[in-house]
């Protein structure tokens, strides 16, 4: 009958519109308890139970509709049977036949879809990458709202490791729901929505909440965005593209990017927002134009014309060489306003670095310049600021007519003399970065100054808690603006209130008074604390996925045991003596356990990030280096070379990695999250346009792509000095015959091609159409950021790699020894005498074969042998690569480049001479 | 090459660290750059992380300065185009 049902008559499958009925025909309990299914019909419903049976028939209508079309699920019913209505319009006007139930369409649908061979089983979805990471979050949250005995917990952290696919989740989910929850209320237990979904080509893509909260985060982004408006990075065009941006987010991940992108520029609501002093550049190049007398009225004209279609700052470089040119023929140039001063090299302060402009180039200023400017800037607080040029001569940049090199304008200046400046600048930089009261004790002291005078000022009471939404929380980011402000507190520059962090007011309550960023060795202090804090506050359910190793398997593994000990010794100084208990199962105190378990579970999860970083670092990073830098590139190939990918190079740079991984976990953290954008962005469609582009022009031209920016970033202005550059550079990339088939004129060949494809670029440079030329676009911005952060990292913590070492060893050889931070050296000088002390500190042979043996007492293999359980193969490697006792162990210098040389010699020789000590 | 014994390492350590106690740490580096290539090749891959270190830093330091410039440039091009605006109003009326 049911089967005649469906075939009968050619309308509407789909139920009618129902009558009104406000109740449904009751169902008895032996029906309702056989029913499976239901059938339409002639203007019925009719119920079956599971082998199809007729049950009973019930009219149609809304009642009946909500309750029993599609199925015994009452909850589902109304939602499926319009879903079906809907289905089977569109089957209608497809000619294609229809369905009587949803349930039947589901099937028929999953059966399609499976036959095609597009995605698994409907009901059983196996997770990507991402989606897994993303269910075992939501899962160990689960489990963390669960009142459950810990044993259970470490069970199901277990699971949830393992999980694979969603009927994993369902099974974990069902037994989660036999435990208590830890709290009614608690929001943070609940499991998030997965928001992602299967498209039709396999792969996920994320669900947008809906159209209503999307289109709200993207009113948030634009408010954020005009915000940004007296940034001076966001020109009108700048805007235009965020905007287009915007506009075109569809998902969570469009959006969160684009929040990221604007969180870069906006300010942190303790510091100011930063504006380049704009009026400066405008008018002295309208003045400038005006003050020339060589020149007809309708030149003159011509040149103030050409103004307003100066775009970036290349063409506005090319414009003031042409005003330079015009300026040098002016009778007296001394008196045109600033353009003799400018010629000479006037310094100038762009955001926190001084820099001297002589017309055609601009470098950076040398100390002596910078004091005089300073100087010059403070005396005279008048209104003639050093960018504000007036109507009269000399008031332009203010030049150094102390310095020595601006005594005498005209005068070349020597290669020695341009290195010292270097060295000058490079020395006063990294004083700065490194501490800026050492640094600068001047600043220092003001800065001290006014933190006493403010927190003298300020009643801790009086902190008034701001917290201001500013986004939908999509699982992302911080949804919340959160921050103090304070009655008595000067307003900030834009004359709304000042915000503090929860830091700063923190501080200020302690009495520290500081409403200033922490000093780098604060930083470091905190960060070890509240890394210790993290360890005594230890839960295994904030590491799903991660399995720990335990002490056992870390003491076997080299590599594991040496990054476990720098581990530890960076959360406590006792690290030594909890170690040698937790190997020989001593008396640990709840604390130490703690720490143990957390330093376990920390190693499992920071090598995992390290394993995929060393996954993704390539010889790229070093041919990066090189290509920059003519030092390190003939210093890198000394030993490495392009025949073997500069493997040795590269691999020291993983090295020095691990090591950051366990001993600054916050610098780790940042090398780490620019890796995974980096990666992000450059598979973004407007980088791989322009890396395209820039390929393909390379391969037109016949040079390697790495030389791009060392190609075409070139004073355009200049052919001649370019196309010197350009030969110099093509000969240096030759070798071999390539230098005599290149002296035959290859070379200039080579460099004709690359001057004119220069030129090509430099008339599409002012005809509009340059994106090839752009210095940044905003994703080649967020790249060259985080390539900063990569590259800052590195170079403030490459140089420490035994900074931990010798501790890590004394670890694991039970001996007691504070961190080298602590007890080395403070200050060059200090670093040399240590070395100097160092260098005649030698021990005779039965000293050190005393030591030796003392300390061969230690030694242990993978599997647990001590030195006498040893062959001689182990114990010669023991000798030679694990041994490193205390006496012979320099302290921690911090003098820079020639301390850490002059350590790798005396570690090198100390090693040279262990090896004449007998093993047998 | 030849294969330098560790007495010749030592030494060659020494008159490095004498020039820098002394101060002199340009001529240090160069006397460092002339016998790198006659190092062990261990000890040689060491003093190129440091100096690679050393570059890096520098590269850093031009890196963010290059930086500020194109952001003032940029800042010159939003307020020509401001002035342009001007113009084009003084124009008009």
């Amino acid at each position: 009958m049911l089967e005649a049902g469906r075939s009968t008559g050619g309308g509407p499958r789909g139920p009618e519109q129902p009558r009104g009925s406000e109740e449904p025909t009751p169902l008895s309990d032996e029906i309702r308890s056989k029913w499976a299914d239901t059938w339409y019909r002639d203007g019925e419903f009719i119920l079956k139970d599971a082998d199809g049976n007729d049950l009973v028939r019930v009219p149609n209508t809304e009642a009946n509709m909500r309750h029993y079309n599609g199925g015994p699920i009452d909850n589902i019913a109304a939602t499926e049977a319009r879903s079906l209505q809907a289905i089977n319009k569109a089957l209608r006007e497809a000619s294609k036949p229809e369905f009587h139930t949803f349930e039947e369409w589901r099937q028929a649908d999953e059966a399609e879809q499976q036959a095609r061979g597009r995605r698994g089983p409907r009901m059983n979805r196996v997770y990507s990458g991402k989606d897994r990471e993303r269910m075992q979050h939501n899962l160990g949250k689960e489990i963390e709202s669960r009142e459950m005995p810990e044993a259970t917990l470490n069970t199901f952290i277990g699971r949830i490791g393992r999980v694979a696919n969603s009927e994993d989740t369902r099974a974990i989910l069902d037994e989660l729901k036999g435990f208590p929850l830890k709290s009614a209320g608690d929001e943070a237990g609940r499991v998030e929505k997965p928001r992602y979904r299967l498209k039709s080509d396999g792969t996920h893509e994320l669900v947008p909440p809906n159209a209503a909260e999307l289109e709200n985060q993207k009113r948030n982004l634009r408010f954020r965005l005009n915000a940004l408006k007296g940034n001076s990075a966001f020109t009108e065009a700048v805007i235009g593209q965020w905007e287009e941006s915007i506009g075109d987010a569809r998902d969570d991940r469009a959006i969160q990017a684009i929040s990221d992108g604007l969180a870069a520029f906006e300010p942190k609501p303790s510091e100011p927002v930063r504006r380049t002093e704009r009026v400066s550049v405008r008018d002295r190049l309208v003045e400038q134009v005006r003050s020339l007398t060589t020149i007809t009225d309708a030149e003159r004209q011509r040149l103030l014309d050409r103004i307003p279609g100066l775009r970036g700052f290349k063409s506005i470089k090319k414009f003031r060489k042409d005003l330079d040119a015009l300026l040098d023929r002016e009778p007296g140039g001394a008196g045109i306003l600033g353009s003799r001063e400018e010629v000479a090299g006037a310094v100038e302060k762009v955001g926190d670095t001084h820099v001297v402009r002589s017309g055609r180039t601009t470098r950076l200023a040398s100390l002596e310049e910078i004091a005089a400017y300073e100087a010059a800037r403070t005396v005279p607080p008048g209104p003639t600021a050093p960018t504000t040029p007036a109507a009269g001569p000399g008031t332009g940049p203010i030049a150094a007519p102390s310095a020595p090199e601006a005594a005498d304008p005209g005068a070349a200046i020597t290669p020695d003399e341009q290195e010292r400046r270097r060295r000058a600048l490079l020395d006063r930089l990294k004083r700065r970065h490194r501490g800026g009261a050492e640094a600068e004790p001047a600043a220092a002291e003001r800065r001290t100054e006014a933190r006493t005078e403010e927190s003298k000022i300020l009643d801790p009471k009086k902190f008034k808690f701001i917290r201001i939404p500013f986004g939908n929380d999509v699982g992302w980011g911080t949804p919340w603006e959160v921050f103090y402000i304070h009655p008595d507190a000067e307003p900030g520059p834009d004359g709304k209130p000042r915000h503090f962090s929860v830091e700063e007011v923190e501080r200020i309550k302690s009495g520290g008074g500081s409403t200033e960023s922490p000093s780098v060795p604060e930083l470091l202090d905190t960060g070890r604390d509240t890394e210790k804090k993290k360890a005594l506050a230890f839960k295994p359910e904030n590491y799903i996925g991660i399995k720990p190793k335990s002490i056992r398997e870390i003491a076997a593994n080299p590599r594991d045991q040496e990054a476990f000990g720098k581990l530890l010794a960076s959360l406590t100084d006792n690290s030594p003596d909890i170690l040698s208990r937790a190997a020989t199962e001593g008396n640990l105190t709840q604390e130490e356990r703690q720490l143990i378990r957390y330093a376990q579970y920390e190693h499992a999860k920071r090598m995992k990030q390290w394993e995929w970083l060393d996954k993704e670092i390539g010889p790229n990073h070093v041919k990066l280096s090189m290509k920059r830098n003519p030092d390190i590139d003939a210093a890198v190939r000394l030993n490495d070379s392009e025949t073997n990918n500069f493997d040795i190079t590269t691999k020291v740079w993983k090295n020095e990695l691990l090591h950051l991984a366990m001993t600054d976990h916050q610098a780790f953290q940042r090398v780490y999250a620019a890796h995974t954008e980096l990666k992000d962005l450059r598979e973004r469609r407007s980088h791989r346009k322009w890396e395209a582009s820039v390929h393909k022009l390379c391969d037109r031209v016949g040079v390697e792509p790495d030389d791009y920016e060392k190609m075409f970033k070139l004073d355009r202005g200049d052919r001649v000095a370019t196309r010197a550059r350009v030969v110099e550079s093509l000969r240096g990339d030759l070798g071999g015959m390539g230098r005599v088939v290149g002296a035959l004129g290859v070379t200039r060949w080579r460099a004709n091609r690359v001057m004119k494809e220069a030129d090509r670029l430099q008339r599409l440079g002012t005809e509009g159409d340059r994106w090839i030329s752009r210095p940044t676009s905003w994703t080649l911005r967020d790249i060259n950021t985080h390539l900063a952060t990569i590259t800052r990292t590195m170079a403030q913590t490459i140089g420490d790699e035994e900074k931990l070492q010798a501790l890590t060893k004394a670890a694991m050889l039970n001996e007691s020894v504070r961190l080298g931070r602590d007890t080395g050296p403070k200050s060059l000088e200090a670093a040399r005498a240590g070395y100097r002390e160092a260098e005649t500190k030698t021990f005779s042979d039965i000293e050190l074969k005393k030591i030796f043996d003392r300390d061969k007492a230690f030694a242990r293999t993978a599997d647990g042998r001590g030195w006498e359980g040893m062959n001689t193969a182990e114990r010669t490697d023991w000798r030679d690569n694990s041994w490193n006792p205390p006496e012979a162990r320099q302290g921690n210098p911090k003098g820079g480049m020639w301390a850490q040389i002059a350590r790798r010699f005396i570690e090198w020789l100390f090693g040279e001479r262990k090896k004449s000590l007998p093993v047998t | 090459m030849t294969t330098l014994s560790p007495q010749e390492i030592g030494a060659i350590y020494e008159k490095a660290n004498a020039l820098m106690v002394a101060g002199k740490s340009e001529d240090a580096r160069a006397y460092l750059m002339e016998q790198l290539p006659q190092l062990p090749e261990d000890l040689r891959n060491k003093i190129v992380v440091e100096l690679l270190n050393e570059a890096v830093q520098e590269e850093l330091h031009e890196l963010q300065t290059i930086d500020d410039i194109q952001e003032e440039g940029m800042a010159a091009a939003e307020l020509l185009e401001e002035l342009k605006k001007k113009k084009e109003k003084e124009a008009t009326t």
